[in-house]
Formats: structure tokens, sequence, C-alpha cells
């Protein structure tokens, strides 16, 4: 029985009175609990994808031409330099978190591992932006 | 892992693939200099000037994971294009 059809039985017996509500919400929790965590590949996205349209002025003619940028990064290119950073030595790690806190970012770059970069690419499958203005229009996202 | 083994470049309907083998004599210079580059940043750091060692196997996955990359740029009098395959 796939998760999909557990899923639906579950919530069969609490519209059916069979479970109360925090039973089947109990049901469900374990549910996502027992489901193996997903990784960024194969599943995953696998490329970031950077598209840009707009208008370019050219300074000397002042003329306007539409241009056109369409970049495709692969994703696995993150997790090879998140690799590099064991480069860092320990008496470093402390300026570099200080400086990332100064600057708004709470993070330990000595608690950067792989697992957490696949957990953070599988989220940015969902992430996307969209910049739209009158000349320009700018769209990143993963696919 | 497969390294890349073209990077084709193309500037308007013009296919130029270029064989990446013929880019390891230079590759092969960047490392040696990026090594001992790291090494002494290392070494005046505190840190371990042999750990360089040990990303061998990252920056070649770092090269392998280079398949896939591309970059479009068109404008009405230009199109270029770079694909590494």
């Amino acid at each position: 029985m796939t998760s999909t059809d557990e899923r639906k039985r579950i919530l069969e017996m609490i519209a059916s009175g069979k479970v109360s509500v925090t039973e089947g919400e109990q049901l469900l929790n374990a549910l996502d609990q027992g489901q193996p965590k997903t990784t960024a590949s194969p599943g995953g996205p696998r490329y970031l994808r950077v598209l840009v349209e707009g208008f370019e002025r050219n300074y000397r003619t002042g003329e306007t031409s539409p241009q056109k940028v369409n970049i495709r990064v692969p994703i696995q290119l993150l997790f090879a330099g998140v690799r590099l950073a064991g480069l860092i030595p320990a008496a470093a790690h402390r300026p570099i978190n200080q400086a990332l806190r100064e600057n708004g970012i709470d993070l330990d770059v000595s608690q950067i591992k792989t697992a957490d970069l696949e957990e953070l690419v599988t989220h940015l499958s969902d992430m996307r932006v969209d910049v739209d203005q009158k000349d320009q229009k700018v769209q990143i996202f993963c696919e | 892992m497969i390294p890349p083994i073209f990077i084709n470049v193309r500037v308007h309907w013009v296919l130029i693939p270029l064989p990446v083998v013929l880019l390891w004599p230079l590759l092969a210079l960047l490392w040696i200099v990026t090594c001992l580059v790291i090494s002494v940043a290392l070494l005046s750091t505190g840190g371990d000037p042999l750990a360089i060692g040990r990303i061998w196997p990252t920056s070649w996955r770092l090269i392998c994971a280079m398949r896939g990359t591309r970059v479009d740029i068109e404008q009405p009098d230009v199109r270029v294009q770079v694909i590494i395959v």
C-alpha cells in the first residue's frame, strides 16, 4: 500500500468517526515520520536557472537593444563547493561566523554538512524569484 | 563520474566544439598554482597545509559537476552560447 492510499484511509477513518481528529493527526504524523528522507538527486532539482530579459542601452548612440541571458548551473557544483569548506582552519571559524552574523546571517560554518545541503537543495525546488520591471525581467528558479 | 568532454562554443550559427583534453595542461598548471597559494594561506592562518591533499577528490568532483553548465547570451547583433558537455 502506498503512502497516499494510507493517508486516504486515515482521512476516511476520521470522516467516518472511527478515529478522533487527534488520533488521526497522530496517525498522519507517524506516517510522515516513517517516510524515507528525500535526497537532492535524482528526484530533486538538477539545475539552477537564471533568465534575464531586458534592454541594453548603447551609451555612444543612445539606442536600446533587447538582450537575453540564459544561465544554467548544475546543483552538483554546490555540493562540491561545500566539501571545500573543510579546508577552513578551525581558528578561522569564529571570525567568519562573527562576520556573517554582523551581516545578518546566523550560520555556523563548522556545522555545514552535505546532508544539510541536500535538505536545502530539496527545498530549493519550491523557490522562485521573479522580478518584473518595465524594461527588465529576471527569473531565478531550480529545475 | 565523467569529466566534461567538450566545451561547445557557438557564436551566431558557428559551433566550435573545444575538446577539454586540450585544456588539461592549463588546468594542471592552475591546479598547482592554486595548491601552492592555498597551502601558504593555510600555513599562515594556523591551518594544516597538508589539508590541500585531501581536496583532490573534491576538485575532481567539481570539474565533473560542471557538465551541463550553460550560458546563453542573445543580442540583436550577436548570439553566444557556451555549453559544457
